[in-house]
């Protein structure tokens, strides 16, 4: 009797201890969550930035901004993109007038995330320019 | 013996409760070194991701000045648009406080950073060098990188002529263009020779339409009929090319007979 007393409060404390694990374990997952999420906007943004590096990579973004080919340059970026994701282009001169006078876009956002990159871009030409780019990307949902 | 059963009973509750609260404050405390964890500026010794954009830029940059500068602008054309730069990245850098300084290079050759040396060896360069130290201070990390930026434009010419009738003789080129020390594609390539081989005074006369081979390697053949004053006058080419950067290079030769 005396023994069944004290086995009763051992097995409460590992029922206590069990309960403390569950506990934990259900936290540890919170993290890795919140971390899917900012997965999905850093490779976006990671995206955006990779995009923008290889077509300035021999001035041919400059060049496209110089030139105002706008068609050519909405291509460029289109076909860089998977089609899921949505994409707003936007250049920029020095003092933040912006410079493409009509939308190099995909169409409107279906997508609250969206993820802007601003990209300074300066031009090979001996008719020098600095341009800062904006590149917002999102996921079609 | 009904308080004693009462008493065994809270004994077991406050072990529950005590274990809660260790539980409480292990979560806590791991709550609390994960923060600090993310909160601390780490000393990283890899390189921020934009400064390899800024580094592009600061070439692009490079180039620009001395497209300008090869084809008859002032030196300190380079300075102004570095300057330039530096104040678009260092007002547009949200993500963390950026410090772009761009020097430069002042050592022999380069004089403010650019060297041209056309002369009469058959060898043209055309060359600045820049050197660029990045520093960015972000709330998770601090970065710094130190860069070189060389661009350098090379064209090398040698060349043979044979003497035709009276004072006319086919002239054989061969045109060698790099970037960086490496073969490169020239836009366009303009050819003159000495009307008497000597360069007192000099009396260049441009070739009309000579015959350019391309190839395809940064090796360029080029050929043409030229008529000096003289049959026995040296004869003194030079080749003037841009390459695909705009980037004026010239080299001047004296051919030798066969």
């Amino acid at each position: 009797m005396r023994l069944l007393k004290d086995n009763k409060g051992q097995i409460r404390i590992i029922e206590a201890f069990f309960a403390s694990i569950l506990l934990l374990s259900s936290l540890t997952l919170i993290p890795a969550v919140q971390e899917h999420s900012s997965d999905s906007t850093d490779i976006l943004s990671s995206t955006a930035h990779n995009i923008l590096m290889s077509l300035d990579r021999d001035g041919h973004l400059a060049s496209l901004i110089g030139n105002e080919s706008w068609i050519n340059l909405k291509s460029c970026i289109q076909s860089s993109l998977s089609p899921m994701v949505w994409f707003n282009l936007t250049i920029f001169d020095e003092n933040m007038t912006r410079i493409n006078d009509i939308p190099i876009t995909s169409g409107n956002a279906v997508n609250d995330r969206i993820v802007a990159v601003d990209y300074v871009c300066a031009s090979t030409s001996s008719n020098y320019a600095v341009y800062i780019i904006r590149l917002q990307l999102a996921e079609v949902d | 013996m009904k308080t004693r059963h009462s008493n065994r009973s809270d004994s077991g509750q406050v072990l529950i409760i005590a274990s809660l609260v260790v539980t409480l404050l292990l979560l806590s405390a791991a709550l609390y070194v994960s923060e600090i964890q993310k909160n601390a500026a780490a000393y990283e010794a890899r390189a921020d991701p934009a400064f390899s954009a800024h580094k592009l830029g600061v070439t692009h940059t490079v180039i620009s000045a001395l497209s300008n500068i090869s084809n008859g602008g002032f030196t300190d054309v380079l300075v102004a648009n570095l300057n330039q730069f530096e104040t678009v990245v260092n007002s547009h850098s949200f993500n963390a406080i950026v410090k772009m300084d761009s020097t430069p290079l002042n050592m022999t050759p380069y004089q403010d950073g650019v060297w041209i040396s056309w002369d009469s060896s058959g060898r043209g360069i055309s060359s600045a060098y820049v050197n660029l130290v990045l520093n960015a201070s972000g709330t998770s990390a601090t970065h710094y990188s130190e860069y070189a930026i060389n661009v350098t434009s090379e064209i090398d010419v040698n060349g043979y002529y044979t003497l035709l009738t009276g004072s006319q003789k086919q002239v054989s080129l061969t045109c060698t263009i790099l970037n960086e020390g490496k073969p490169a594609l020239a836009q366009n390539f303009t050819v003159y020779y000495e009307q008497d081989g000597s360069l007192s005074p000099e009396e260049w006369v441009q070739v009309a339409s000579p015959s350019i081979t391309d190839y395809g390697n940064g090796a360029y053949a080029i050929s043409f009929t030229a008529e000096t004053t003289n049959p026995d006058d040296p004869m003194l080419v030079s080749v003037h090319s841009h390459d695909l950067r705009y980037i004026l290079t010239k080299a001047n030769v004296t051919c030798t007979q066969v």
